[in-house]
Protein backbone atom coordinates (compact mmCIF):
# COMPACT_ATOMS: atom_id res chain seq x y z
CA UNK A 1 0.00 0.00 0.00
CA UNK A 2 1.17 4.15 -0.63
CA UNK A 3 1.33 5.58 2.67
CA UNK A 4 1.26 9.18 1.00
CA UNK A 5 2.57 11.71 3.58
CA UNK A 6 2.86 9.17 6.25
CA UNK A 7 4.18 11.11 8.85
CA UNK A 8 7.12 10.22 10.56
CA UNK A 9 6.48 9.21 14.37
CA UNK A 10 7.60 11.44 16.83
CA UNK A 11 11.12 10.35 17.60
CA UNK A 12 11.56 10.40 13.78
CA UNK A 13 13.40 13.57 12.14
CA UNK A 14 11.04 15.63 10.31
CA UNK A 15 11.41 16.04 6.54
CA UNK A 16 12.54 19.95 7.48
CA UNK A 17 15.33 18.81 9.92
CA UNK A 18 16.78 16.16 7.11
CA UNK A 19 16.90 18.95 4.76
CA UNK A 20 18.57 21.14 6.93
CA UNK A 21 21.31 17.95 7.27
CA UNK A 22 21.38 17.87 3.70
CA UNK A 23 21.76 21.35 3.64
CA UNK A 24 24.73 21.28 6.03
CA UNK A 25 26.74 19.03 4.00
CA UNK A 26 28.69 18.47 7.33
CA UNK A 27 29.25 15.70 8.79
CA UNK A 28 29.29 14.00 5.18
CA UNK A 29 27.72 10.99 7.06
CA UNK A 30 24.96 12.33 8.77
CA UNK A 31 23.81 14.18 5.20
CA UNK A 32 24.07 11.27 2.97
CA UNK A 33 22.24 9.57 6.03
CA UNK A 34 19.23 12.18 6.09
CA UNK A 35 19.03 12.57 2.02
CA UNK A 36 18.68 8.26 2.51
CA UNK A 37 15.98 8.83 4.85
CA UNK A 38 14.22 11.28 2.99
CA UNK A 39 14.52 8.97 -0.12
CA UNK A 40 13.40 5.95 2.07
CA UNK A 41 10.04 8.03 3.11
CA UNK A 42 9.42 10.02 -0.30
CA UNK A 43 11.15 8.07 -3.06
CA UNK A 44 8.02 5.12 -3.81
CA UNK A 45 4.94 7.13 -3.92
CA UNK A 46 7.41 9.30 -5.93
CA UNK A 47 8.42 6.90 -8.55
CA UNK A 48 4.74 5.34 -8.68
CA UNK A 49 4.02 9.03 -10.07
CA UNK A 50 7.03 9.51 -12.16
CA UNK A 51 6.52 5.86 -13.50
CA UNK A 52 2.30 6.67 -14.29
CA UNK A 53 3.28 9.85 -16.66
CA UNK A 54 6.67 8.46 -17.76
CA UNK A 55 7.91 4.61 -17.65
CA UNK A 56 10.71 4.87 -19.44
CA UNK A 57 12.24 7.92 -17.60
CA UNK A 58 11.05 6.93 -14.47
CA UNK A 59 14.18 6.09 -12.76
CA UNK A 60 16.67 8.46 -13.93
CA UNK A 61 14.31 11.67 -12.83
CA UNK A 62 13.60 9.71 -9.66
CA UNK A 63 17.56 10.41 -9.29
CA UNK A 64 17.35 14.04 -10.49
CA UNK A 65 14.58 14.97 -8.55
CA UNK A 66 16.38 13.76 -5.25
CA UNK A 67 19.60 15.59 -6.34
CA UNK A 68 17.83 18.78 -7.04
CA UNK A 69 16.58 18.36 -3.70
CA UNK A 70 19.75 18.03 -1.88
CA UNK A 71 21.06 21.48 -3.57
CA UNK A 72 17.89 23.31 -2.82
CA UNK A 73 17.71 21.62 0.30
CA UNK A 74 18.13 24.83 2.39
CA UNK A 75 15.50 26.69 0.85
CA UNK A 76 12.79 24.05 1.75
CA UNK A 77 9.74 25.17 3.82
CA UNK A 78 7.22 23.28 5.90
CA UNK A 79 6.12 20.09 7.44
CA UNK A 80 6.42 17.39 4.13
CA UNK A 81 8.64 17.39 1.31
CA UNK A 82 6.35 15.44 -1.04
CA UNK A 83 4.65 18.33 -2.61
CA UNK A 84 7.72 20.30 -3.18
CA UNK A 85 9.41 16.87 -4.43
CA UNK A 86 6.36 15.98 -6.64
CA UNK A 87 6.86 19.66 -7.70
CA UNK A 88 10.61 18.74 -8.75
CA UNK A 89 9.31 16.18 -10.83
CA UNK A 90 6.71 17.13 -12.62
CA UNK A 91 9.28 20.10 -13.81
CA UNK A 92 11.76 17.40 -14.55
CA UNK A 93 8.84 15.78 -16.71
CA UNK A 94 8.25 18.86 -18.20
CA UNK A 95 11.99 19.34 -19.44
CA UNK A 96 12.22 15.80 -20.69
CA UNK A 97 9.45 16.10 -22.87
CA UNK A 98 11.12 20.07 -24.09
CA UNK A 99 14.53 17.91 -24.50
CA UNK A 100 12.39 15.35 -26.70
CA UNK A 101 10.45 17.56 -28.77
CA UNK A 102 13.66 18.90 -29.64
CA UNK A 103 15.46 15.92 -30.57
CA UNK A 104 12.48 15.24 -32.80
CA UNK A 105 11.66 11.73 -31.13
CA UNK A 106 8.63 12.57 -28.94
CA UNK A 107 6.58 11.09 -31.90
CA UNK A 108 8.31 7.71 -30.94
CA UNK A 109 8.09 8.24 -27.14
CA UNK A 110 4.52 8.32 -27.28
CA UNK A 111 3.99 5.13 -28.67
CA UNK A 112 5.57 4.63 -24.97
CA UNK A 113 2.70 2.90 -22.67
CA UNK A 114 3.20 5.67 -19.80
CA UNK A 115 1.95 3.32 -17.08
CA UNK A 116 2.84 -0.08 -16.70
CA UNK A 117 -0.18 -2.38 -15.78
CA UNK A 118 1.39 -3.74 -12.68
CA UNK A 119 -1.10 -2.66 -9.81
CA UNK A 120 -3.57 -5.14 -8.39
CA UNK A 121 -6.41 -3.20 -9.48
CA UNK A 122 -6.18 -3.34 -13.28
CA UNK A 123 -9.55 -2.01 -13.71
CA UNK A 124 -8.93 1.79 -11.72
CA UNK A 125 -4.95 1.54 -13.61
CA UNK A 126 -6.97 0.99 -17.09
CA UNK A 127 -9.82 3.53 -16.51
CA UNK A 128 -6.71 5.94 -15.12
CA UNK A 129 -5.00 4.91 -18.56
CA UNK A 130 -7.73 6.32 -20.68
CA UNK A 131 -8.92 9.18 -19.15
CA UNK A 132 -6.94 12.64 -20.52
CA UNK A 133 -3.31 13.07 -19.32
CA UNK A 134 -4.00 16.18 -17.23
CA UNK A 135 -7.34 14.41 -15.18
CA UNK A 136 -5.01 11.42 -14.49
CA UNK A 137 -2.21 13.41 -12.98
CA UNK A 138 -4.34 15.51 -11.29
CA UNK A 139 -6.35 12.41 -9.31
CA UNK A 140 -3.22 11.22 -8.87
CA UNK A 141 -1.82 14.34 -7.57
CA UNK A 142 -4.77 14.37 -5.07
CA UNK A 143 -5.66 11.72 -3.97
CA UNK A 144 -2.61 8.49 -4.65
CA UNK A 145 -0.02 11.63 -3.46
CA UNK A 146 -2.74 12.84 -1.06
CA UNK A 147 -1.87 16.81 -1.40
CA UNK A 148 -4.96 19.05 -0.47
CA UNK A 149 -6.63 21.02 -3.03
CA UNK A 150 -4.11 23.85 -2.08
CA UNK A 151 -1.00 21.85 -2.49
CA UNK A 152 -2.88 20.77 -5.94
CA UNK A 153 -3.37 24.15 -7.31
CA UNK A 154 -0.38 25.88 -6.63
CA UNK A 155 1.49 22.71 -8.17
CA UNK A 156 -0.37 22.81 -11.76
CA UNK A 157 -0.69 26.20 -10.94
CA UNK A 158 -4.08 27.60 -10.90
CA UNK A 159 -6.60 29.22 -8.45
CA UNK A 160 -7.71 27.00 -5.72
CA UNK A 161 -11.49 26.98 -7.08
CA UNK A 162 -10.54 25.84 -10.61
CA UNK A 163 -8.71 23.01 -8.72
CA UNK A 164 -11.40 21.81 -7.08
CA UNK A 165 -13.71 22.01 -9.57
CA UNK A 166 -10.98 19.96 -12.11
CA UNK A 167 -11.05 17.52 -9.34
CA UNK A 168 -14.98 16.71 -9.52
CA UNK A 169 -14.31 17.03 -13.27
CA UNK A 170 -12.11 14.43 -13.24
CA UNK A 171 -13.56 12.14 -10.45
CA UNK A 172 -16.82 12.11 -12.93
CA UNK A 173 -14.79 10.83 -15.91
CA UNK A 174 -13.16 8.01 -13.97
CA UNK A 175 -16.42 7.10 -12.86
CA UNK A 176 -17.38 6.53 -16.20
CA UNK A 177 -14.38 4.86 -17.21
CA UNK A 178 -14.90 2.40 -14.11
CA UNK A 179 -18.75 1.96 -15.47
CA UNK A 180 -17.57 0.87 -19.29
CA UNK B 1 -18.37 1.58 -8.84
CA UNK B 2 -20.93 4.96 -8.98
CA UNK B 3 -19.71 5.93 -5.67
CA UNK B 4 -17.29 8.83 -6.29
CA UNK B 5 -15.86 7.79 -2.41
CA UNK B 6 -15.37 4.22 -3.80
CA UNK B 7 -13.08 5.72 -6.28
CA UNK B 8 -11.10 7.70 -3.97
CA UNK B 9 -10.88 5.05 -1.51
CA UNK B 10 -9.24 2.99 -4.82
CA UNK B 11 -7.00 5.78 -5.27
CA UNK B 12 -5.92 6.34 -2.07
CA UNK B 13 -4.76 2.58 -2.13
CA UNK B 14 -2.72 2.16 -4.76
CA UNK B 15 0.12 0.12 -4.13
CA UNK B 16 3.64 2.09 -4.64
CA UNK B 17 6.79 0.29 -6.46
CA UNK B 18 9.95 -0.34 -4.47
CA UNK B 19 11.97 2.00 -5.23
CA UNK B 20 15.10 1.22 -6.56
CA UNK B 21 18.17 1.09 -4.39
CA UNK B 22 19.65 4.87 -3.31
CA UNK B 23 23.62 3.96 -3.50
CA UNK B 24 24.00 5.27 -6.86
CA UNK B 25 22.43 8.35 -5.63
CA UNK B 26 23.79 8.63 -2.21
CA UNK B 27 27.34 8.36 -4.24
CA UNK B 28 26.21 11.23 -6.87
CA UNK B 29 25.07 12.92 -3.51
CA UNK B 30 29.07 12.81 -2.10
CA UNK B 31 31.15 13.55 -4.74
CA UNK B 32 28.52 16.96 -5.69
CA UNK B 33 29.03 17.96 -1.83
CA UNK B 34 32.69 17.77 -1.26
CA UNK B 35 34.41 21.21 -0.97
CA UNK B 36 35.42 23.13 -3.94
CA UNK B 37 39.62 23.28 -4.32
CA UNK B 38 40.08 26.60 -2.82
CA UNK B 39 41.01 29.53 -4.55
CA UNK B 40 44.40 29.61 -3.27
CA UNK B 41 45.21 26.13 -4.74
CA UNK B 42 44.35 26.96 -7.89
CA UNK B 43 45.85 30.20 -8.13
CA UNK B 44 49.35 28.55 -7.18
CA UNK B 45 48.62 26.04 -9.67
CA UNK B 46 48.45 28.71 -12.24
CA UNK B 47 51.01 30.57 -11.25
CA UNK B 48 53.78 27.93 -10.66
CA UNK B 49 54.19 27.10 -14.19
CA UNK B 50 53.58 30.57 -15.26
CA UNK B 51 56.61 32.11 -13.39
CA UNK B 52 58.54 28.88 -14.71
CA UNK B 53 58.08 30.43 -18.72
CA UNK B 54 58.65 33.67 -17.69
CA UNK B 55 61.90 32.44 -15.74
CA UNK B 56 62.98 30.85 -19.10
CA UNK B 57 62.03 33.71 -21.66
CA UNK B 58 63.88 36.62 -19.22
CA UNK B 59 67.21 34.38 -19.23
CA UNK B 60 69.79 35.90 -21.71
CA UNK B 61 70.04 34.71 -24.88
CA UNK B 62 73.60 33.16 -24.67
CA UNK B 63 71.56 30.68 -22.27
CA UNK B 64 68.90 29.46 -24.36
CA UNK B 65 67.81 25.91 -25.15
CA UNK B 66 69.26 24.06 -28.01
CA UNK B 67 65.73 23.63 -29.06
CA UNK B 68 65.35 27.34 -28.99
CA UNK B 69 68.58 27.47 -31.43
CA UNK B 70 66.94 24.82 -33.36
CA UNK B 71 63.75 26.58 -33.67
CA UNK B 72 65.66 29.91 -35.11
CA UNK B 73 67.80 28.24 -37.44
CA UNK B 74 65.22 26.69 -38.89
CA UNK B 75 62.87 30.11 -38.90
CA UNK B 76 65.83 31.78 -40.70
CA UNK B 77 66.29 28.73 -43.25
CA UNK B 78 62.15 29.09 -43.85
CA UNK B 79 62.35 32.74 -44.58
CA UNK B 80 65.58 32.20 -47.00
CA UNK B 81 63.28 29.55 -48.80
CA UNK B 82 60.03 32.09 -49.39
CA UNK B 83 62.56 34.96 -50.73
CA UNK B 84 64.66 32.67 -53.15
CA UNK B 85 62.14 33.11 -56.85
CA UNK B 86 60.85 29.85 -57.93
CA UNK B 87 63.69 28.40 -60.72
CA UNK B 88 62.40 28.56 -64.25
Amino acid sequence: MNPPHAEPNSSAPSDAELCRRVARRRPPAAARAALAELYARHAPALLAYLRRRRADLAEDLLQETFLILARRAGQFEGPSARPWLLAIARSQLLQAARRERTAADHTARLATPAAPATAPDPDLAAALARLPPDQAELLDLRFVQDLTHAQTAQLLGVSLRTAKARTAAALAALRRQLER
Amino acid sequence: MNDPTNCIERLRHMPAPSAPDPRPLLDRFEAQARPPRPASALLAALLVPALAIAVHLARPATHAAPLHHALHAFGSHLADQLQTPPQP
